[in-house]
């Protein structure tokens, strides 16, 4: 019993930690968002195991965290309401080559961003070739030319 | 073009088999339906760690042992045992085939004495003034995969004990 709620909660507080810091959060990985990425593994392994090393917790914590995944999915497939509140939804910020300074400041994106994103996949030269960049989900900017 | 069998497709390279899609999402439904009796039952305590349905409880007279049945190897599990006194002390007695696969962590509340033989081991609690029986916890961590028996000897009888230790 207790592995399956400890394997909960840490899900949760996961989700809700990630949800709530942005969508670029982990999207452009960098190497110290990868050492972040490796302490806080290191830091629920405990919570997650308690000092039960046996392979039947193991099991049994892989398992639930993976159903809860699936359940979560199935759930958000059927309802738009709790696939934005769990997934997040699109942000365009840059609209016929004009920049929208305020979304871009709040998901913390730059003009330079943007720009190296068209650039590396679309061979854009300037920002008014640019008819749409959109922040996903994800947190990867998609670049649609003019 | 022909149409679109297994692997072939029309205008794209590509190695579709909606067949085997199909057969595939079957047994993926299959598992997850799978997955969560597991998680069900590890819930309810199959697989040790607590749970409702695999609290167990012993009685002989007086005393009385509770205990999980489901453990796991090198996991924690307790033994609460009541036990009657006489005297002013309270004896517990574990047959020593028990102990050796079991490493005991923690007593409380700590023994006054303990007495060991080639067969037994028993643990000795000086009562407080006015008591007449001693709630003791053994703190236990499993040393070996399988079936654990043990006979608990106290003033008022024997509490036969079984726990399955899983990997």
């Amino acid at each position: 019993m207790d592995s399956v709620l400890r394997a909960l909660t840490i899900y949760l507080i996961l989700m809700v930690v990630f949800r709530l810091s942005g969508k670029r959060a982990l999207a452009d990985v960098t190497t110290f968002d990868f050492i972040l990425l490796l302490i806080i593994s290191e830091a629920t392994q405990n919570a997650l195991l308690g000092n039960d090393f046996s392979i039947t917790n193991a099991a049994i914590v892989i398992l639930t965290l993976v159903t809860v995944d699936i359940a979560l999915s199935l759930v958000t497939a059927r309802s738009g309401r709790v696939e934005k509140l769990l997934s997040d939804v699109p942000t365009i910020v840059v609209e016929d080559g004009k920049p929208i300074v305020d979304r871009m400041a709040r998901l913390r994106v730059s003009v330079d961003d943007v720009l190296e994103r068209g650039r590396t996949t679309q061979g854009i030269e300037r920002l008014e070739q640019i008819k749409y960049a959109v922040v996903e989900r994800s947190g990867a900017i998609s670049v649609i030319p003019m | 073009m022909a149409g679109s069998r297994a692997g072939q497709q029309p205008g794209l390279q590509i190695g579709v088999d909606p067949s085997f899609d199909r057969i595939q999402w079957r047994v993926e439904r299959f598992a997850w339906i799978l997955m969560a009796l597991v998680i069900l039952l590890a819930l309810l305590g199959f697989f040790g760690g607590g749970g409702p349905l695999m609290r167990a409880t012993e009685r002989s007279g007086d005393s009385e042992v509770r205990y999980n049945r489901m453990i796991r190897f090198q996991g924690q599990t307790r033994l609460e045992i009541t036990v009657p006194g006489s005297g002013g002390e309270a004896r517990i007695t574990f047959n020593q085939p028990f102990l050796a696969d079991m490493q005991i962590e923690g007593i409380h509340p700590e023994p006054a004495a303990v007495r060991a033989g080639s067969e037994s081991v028993t643990y000795v609690f000086e009562l407080a003034e006015g008591e007449e029986s001693a709630d003791v916890s053994f703190s236990l961590r499993p040393e070996k995969i399988g079936v654990h028996s043990a006979n608990i000897v106290t003033a008022s009888g024997t509490l036969s004990v079984w726990q399955l230790a899983l990997p």
